[in-house]
């Protein structure tokens, strides 16, 4: 009979662990390498523009974002779907990603205090720019959940303060056939200052 | 009678400050004939959280209502404001629909929804005993903090 020592079972160990670790290894770089060659979804006609303070004049969100107006043409024979994993991302000169903040954020940090939820006594009027706000957000240009083709959809979208001049807007996770997912990527141009 | 006002306004503080659940049932209309069960709960006059079950199912949906009554209070009037709600769900259906829901009290409230795949969703409101006897899952609206929430846009 073979008796197993406790050197035997180390040795054989290391070797199942380095096979583990191989396979990890592996699968990162096979997940990278996936995440990095997402396709792009063409025939897609794309404008951008930065809104000034007249058409969106809400001085507490445009402390912390910046709002952009994009308008998208579908211009393939089939609508293109949105899912519940969409986002939009904001992508700087030296290739930086940074994420959107959900709508819930935007509207937390940008609405104003409310007297009301809070004391009894306040009077029913006191911050009628929430409203506003919200309605900017939800319902005049919101993100649609189907680009149907040959139409214009304007979007508004926020990008986060930090974010120094972004280059692209890309819109991820889009499908057209319920298996593929691509992203719609939009060039902002750079607004030259006279 | 001092005790009789300290008691009468500990209970109306209560009462304020405590929000309250609001159930409702979305059915689709063409074809599958599934049933869901949804609830949602006012964050403030402007806004609700919103979750959504589908009977006899794992997928869940979770959202946001926004309530656009452009007086903002709760005037009780009898007339319904217009409501737009979008939810993601966990199968990556994308629902989007216009609701109108009673000034009042934000509790009565019907309308019409649809998806990306083009299933047309009716909604209206049920009482609280419909929805416990056919939701038994665990449920908790998705906060403010969360990053790795639905409907990031």
């Amino acid at each position: 009979m073979i008796k197993y020592s406790s050197e035997m079972v180390w040795y054989s160990m290391k070797k199942f662990n380095a096979l583990i670790l191989l396979l990890i290894f592996l699968s990162i770089s096979v997940n990278s390498v996936i995440a990095a060659e997402r396709p792009q979804l063409g025939n897609i006609q794309s404008s951008s523009k930065l809104l000034t303070e007249e058409e969106f004049g809400f001085k507490k969100v445009r402390k912390h974002y910046t709002p952009y107006e994009i308008a998208v043409v579908n211009n393939n024979p089939v609508p293109v779907v949105v899912t519940a994993n969409t986002s939009v991302e904001f992508i700087s000169a030296d290739g930086t990603v940074t994420p959107s903040d959900s709508r819930r954020k935007i509207y937390r940090t940008g609405k104003r205090f409310d007297h009301s939820k809070h004391w009894l006594g306040a009077l029913p009027w006191t911050v009628p720019s929430n409203v506003r706000f919200a309605r900017n957000m939800m319902i005049e240009k919101p993100l649609p959940i189907k680009f149907e083709p040959g139409k214009v959809y304007h979007i508004r979208v926020f990008s986060p303060i930090n974010v120094t001049n972004p280059v692209a807007v890309s819109i991820t996770n889009v499908t057209f056939d319920k298996k593929t997912l691509c992203d719609i990527k939009i060039p902002i141009e750079s607004v030259e200052e006279l | 009678m001092k005790k009789i006002f300290l008691l009468f306004s500990i209970i109306t503080v209560s009462v304020l400050a405590s929000g309250c659940n609001q159930y409702f049932r979305a059915d689709m209309v063409n074809g599958h004939n599934d049933v869901y069960y949804g609830t949602y709960n006012r964050r403030d006059m402007t806004q609700a959280d919103v979750k959504l079950f589908k009977r006899n199912s794992t997928m869940v949906c979770d959202g946001i209502m926004f309530l656009d009554n452009s007086t903002r209070s709760v005037n009780l009037s009898n007339k319904y404001a217009p409501a737009k709600m979008v939810l993601g769900c966990n199968d990556g259906t994308v629902i989007d629909a216009n609701l109108f829901m009673r000034k009042k009290d934000y509790n009565k409230g019907y309308g019409e929804g649809v998806d990306q795949f083009n299933n047309v969703y009716k909604f209206k409101d049920v009482p609280k005993s419909e929805f416990k006897n056919n939701v038994k899952q665990k449920y908790k609206f998705v906060s403010d903090k969360t990053t790795d929430n639905y409907l990031k846009y």
